[in-house]
């Protein structure tokens, strides 16, 4: 499976690849790293193959915000989903809004992604 | 610069992450409380020198005519100072959402005690935020007015007293907080003190270890 | 081991220096100890249970509730200062003898009841008696403001509100001072009622002050800001104006003059009239603060002796 992981914190991307890697334990995965908005997209129109992306909100010069609305237009087929510090409601309902299939909260709680992904219909 | 104050490449990043986190959970929180959607935005994490400090205060006073400030220390495993600086407040609004009453005649008093009010739940929300992701315990003392509609020249003589400090650097975690509905807006300044930054830094590289 | 405070729960409720009390999330009194027992004469058990606003009214619901709410929600500490509220429990005051206030002061401290597993189970209060506190600062306060009276108006005149005389002979030697640094003009007028002393007698001293007060408020509001107005004697009043044109001075002069001409005190049926006389002169180089003023009571002579109601510019 090939994911893209967008956070401009470097710890925060580490976390998530952890996660990941631990929620995969049997299938190959292709995990690249943005660290911005404007890096994520690059990576995305580049490497087709990317079927998943997770998404920062607060990140500088371009906002998670900014990049679910660059990226809307764009048709691509990838399943974004947020994950960002910030959990007011109207954050969550505003990156449904813009075409995020799901919102989590961080700090990801260890060992809860995968039943996560289940839910929001990403795996099986 | 001596290597206990100073926090390496790695250490600021995953410090700023868990600012990052810890501002979300305090959002959240103020979002409840206060019933309306809140902005905390952190645009400055770094280590000062005394001179510094002054600087950054006066900075943040400029551009007002009537300033009106307070503080409140906290303690326990990392301990320093925050101080909070409110431009003109509209203080029907802001009464309005912390449940005060009779805000026709507003006394000195009374204002003072709004502006209490609302800096022990904007310090509570980010401090905790900020203690809890690093599994730090931190207890607040309460909190105390530095001045009331002030005038920006007179800030240094009030938060310093006269006395020139005695500390060398402290770690300062600049946070923006905002709430559009009632157009209140307020800098939170938190002073992490010189002999707390190294068990900060042990705290953070606990994190990194894991 | 257990804990001590299971052991003896009484410590916590007989402390009496302390109000220690605590409510459950529905507001519920759940803890009263001895010092709350004794300030409120209500007993714990005639309080244990209820809710804290039906036990005191008079406390400001809307204001608790958010405070408490915040509390449990922040799971965090929040305080009430004397300084900004007076008390949160109206209490009567520890010294009813010796006492000035007539209700404690209080500082309190609220902070959320968690248990084991982290669950809010309400909020626990403290309230301390800061009457103490309060009144010394009350006192403290009470002397620094009395001291920046007095301060301030060392230099004033207690009927008229004017300058006195002391604040004269300072201030006229740092104008003359000033002028010459700044190179620019200095004049000192000299102002006295014609035949005061009469008024006095025919009217009464009374009268006399209230002329006197009226006849400063018109020269304040007559001569510039920059000019310092001066109760110089009894009846006689000094202007010590800076930076005052040589071309102007006679307008002014004309103008105080039938200011106080214009002035109208009543005394019984009748309406009391007056007039004044000025002298007036220039600081000029070599002189000294007694030059001045010779100079200018040396006009207001010529002024007196030509008839009164005029000024005299010193030649």
């Amino acid at each position: 499976m090939h994911i893209l992981v967008t956070d401009d914190s470097k710890l925060a991307r580490t976390f998530i690849k952890r996660e990941l890697k631990a929620c995969f334990e049997t299938e190959k995965l292709e995990i690249l790293e943005a660290s911005s908005g404007k890096q994520a997209i690059n990576l995305l129109l580049e490497n087709e193959q990317v079927e998943l992306l997770f998404l920062d909100l607060t990140m500088p010069e371009m906002d998670g915000y900014q990049v679910l609305e660059a990226l809307q237009p764009m048709n691509l087929d990838v399943k974004k989903i947020v994950v960002s510090a910030d959990i007011q409601n109207l954050a969550k309902q505003r990156v449904m809004e813009l075409g995020a299939v799901g919102f989590i909260e961080k700090p990801i709680p260890e060992g809860s992604l995968r039943s996560t992904l289940i839910e929001l219909g990403v795996l099986s | 610069m001596n290597a206990q104050v100073q926090l390496n490449q790695e250490e600021m990043d995953a410090f700023k992450e868990v600012i990052n986190i810890g501002m979300g959970k305090a959002g959240a929180a103020l979002s409840e409380i206060l019933e309306g959607f809140v902005s905390l935005k952190v645009p400055e994490v770094q280590l000062l020198e005394l001179d510094n400090l002054i600087h950054v205060l006066e900075k943040s006073v400029a551009d007002f005519s009537s300033i009106n400030m307070s503080k409140q220390s906290f303690v326990d495993q990392i301990r320093g100072e925050i101080l909070f600086i409110f431009a003109p407040i509209a203080y029907e609004r802001l009464g309005k959402i912390l449940g005060f009453e009779n805000l026709q005649d507003l006394t000195a008093n009374r204002k003072s005690e709004l502006i209490l009010e609302i800096s022990n739940s904007l310090s509570s929300a980010c401090l905790f935020g900020l203690s809890n992701q690093l599994g730090l315990s931190v207890a607040l003392k309460p909190p105390n007015m530095v001045c009331l509609e002030e005038a920006p020249d007179k800030i240094k003589a009030k938060v310093f007293g006269g006395k020139k400090p005695s500390w060398d650097h402290t770690l300062l975690i600049k946070i923006e907080f905002s709430m559009s509905d009632i157009q209140f807006n307020c800098e939170i300044l938190v002073f992490v003190a010189e002999d707390s930054i190294l068990p900060l830094k042990n705290a953070l590289n606990t994190l990194l270890e894991d | 081991m257990k804990h001590i405070i299971a052991e003896y729960p009484e410590m916590v409720l007989n402390i009496s220096t302390v109000g220690i009390l605590a409510v459950d999330k529905r507001l519920n009194i759940i803890l009263w100890n001895r010092f709350m027992e004794i300030h409120s004469r209500m007993k714990a058990d005639e309080v244990l249970g209820r809710n804290i606003f039906s036990c005191f009214p008079e406390l400001n619901r809307n204001w608790l509730e958010k405070k408490l709410k915040t509390v449990m929600v922040l799971k965090s500490t929040s305080f009430t200062s004397w300084k900004q509220k007076p008390y949160l429990f109206h209490f009567q005051s520890t010294q009813p003898i010796t006492g000035e206030i007539s209700s404690m002061y209080q500082d309190c401290a609220f902070w959320v009841i968690q248990d084991g597993t982290g669950l809010v189970r309400g909020v626990c209060i403290s309230v301390h008696d800061m009457t103490e506190t309060a009144v010394a600062q009350r006192m403290l306060n009470q002397i620094t403001e009395e001291a920046l009276y007095l301060e301030e108006n060392i230099q004033k005149d207690g009927l008229t509100g004017l300058y006195n005389r002391a604040f004269f002979d300072e201030q006229i030697s740092q104008e003359i001072q000033r002028a010459r640094r700044y190179e620019w003009n200095l004049a000192l007028i000299m102002l006295d009622i014609d035949f005061f002393k009469k008024i006095n007698d025919t009217y009464g001293h009374q009268t006399g002050d209230v002329v006197l007060k009226e006849l400063a408020n018109i020269l304040t509001q007559i001569v510039r800001n920059s000019d310092i107005v001066c109760r110089y004697g009894g009846e006689e009043f000094a202007i010590i104006m800076p930076q005052v044109d040589i071309a102007v001075m006679p307008i002014i002069c004309d103008r105080i003059l039938s200011g106080i001409r214009s002035m109208e005190i009543p005394y019984k049926e009748e309406i009391i009239k007056l007039t004044s006389s000025i002298g007036y002169t220039f600081l000029e180089s070599g002189m000294v603060p007694g030059d001045l003023v010779r100079q200018a009571d040396e006009a207001l002579y010529r002024s007196k002796k030509t008839g009164r109601n005029r000024f005299t510019a010193f030649k």
